[in-house]
């Protein structure tokens, strides 16, 4: 997977993650929606933490599992580079 | 419509059951059901992972007109 597409691929398991959190909102009880809810934020959460450790952090806090501080490193994930 | 007798009026309860249609002028929702769901790349890509939230606008009166709903047309 490249860069971009480990990048898109996050993007897509955050949605799904939040919209289920915007359910959750309103269906507390609800088991199904919470299993699901889980299980989109553990797969979240793995391949962000891929990304980082190959692509450095995504977010500025992220930047606390560094030796040094990357944060300021460019590109930073939102920009897009010469050949993305 | 029940006789106004001065103040003696009933307000009479709403003709369907309460709250598949609500009361006069009361908006309500339905409270979503949580069936089906999209997979991730359809659900980014239609702005919902819930497929029956995936509507336009206008696609609201006709669908949910279908489905039993009062459409506003």
């Amino acid at each position: 997977m490249t860069k971009q597409e480990k990048l898109l691929e996050l993007q897509k398991y955050n949605f799904a993650a939040y919209d289920l959190l915007l359910f959750l909102d309103t269906h507390p009880e609800d088991k199904t929606g919470f299993a699901m809810f889980r299980d989109m934020v553990e797969k979240m959460k793995r391949l962000k933490a891929e990304y980082e450790e190959q692509y450095g952090p995504l977010e500025p806090y992220s930047a606390a599992k560094f030796d040094t501080f990357k944060w300021l490193e460019s590109p930073w994930p939102w920009e897009k580079e010469g050949n993305a | 419509m029940s006789e106004n007798n001065n103040g003696g009026c009933k307000p009479s309860p709403p003709s369907c059951p309460y709250p598949s249609c609500g009361c006069l002028g009361y908006g309500y929702v339905p409270i979503q059901q949580l069936d089906c769901v999209y997979d991730i790349d359809s659900a980014l890509m239609s702005g919902t992972l819930f497929p029956d939230l995936d509507l336009t606008i206008d696609e609201y009166g006709s669908v949910c007109k279908s489905w039993g709903g009062v459409s506003g047309d």
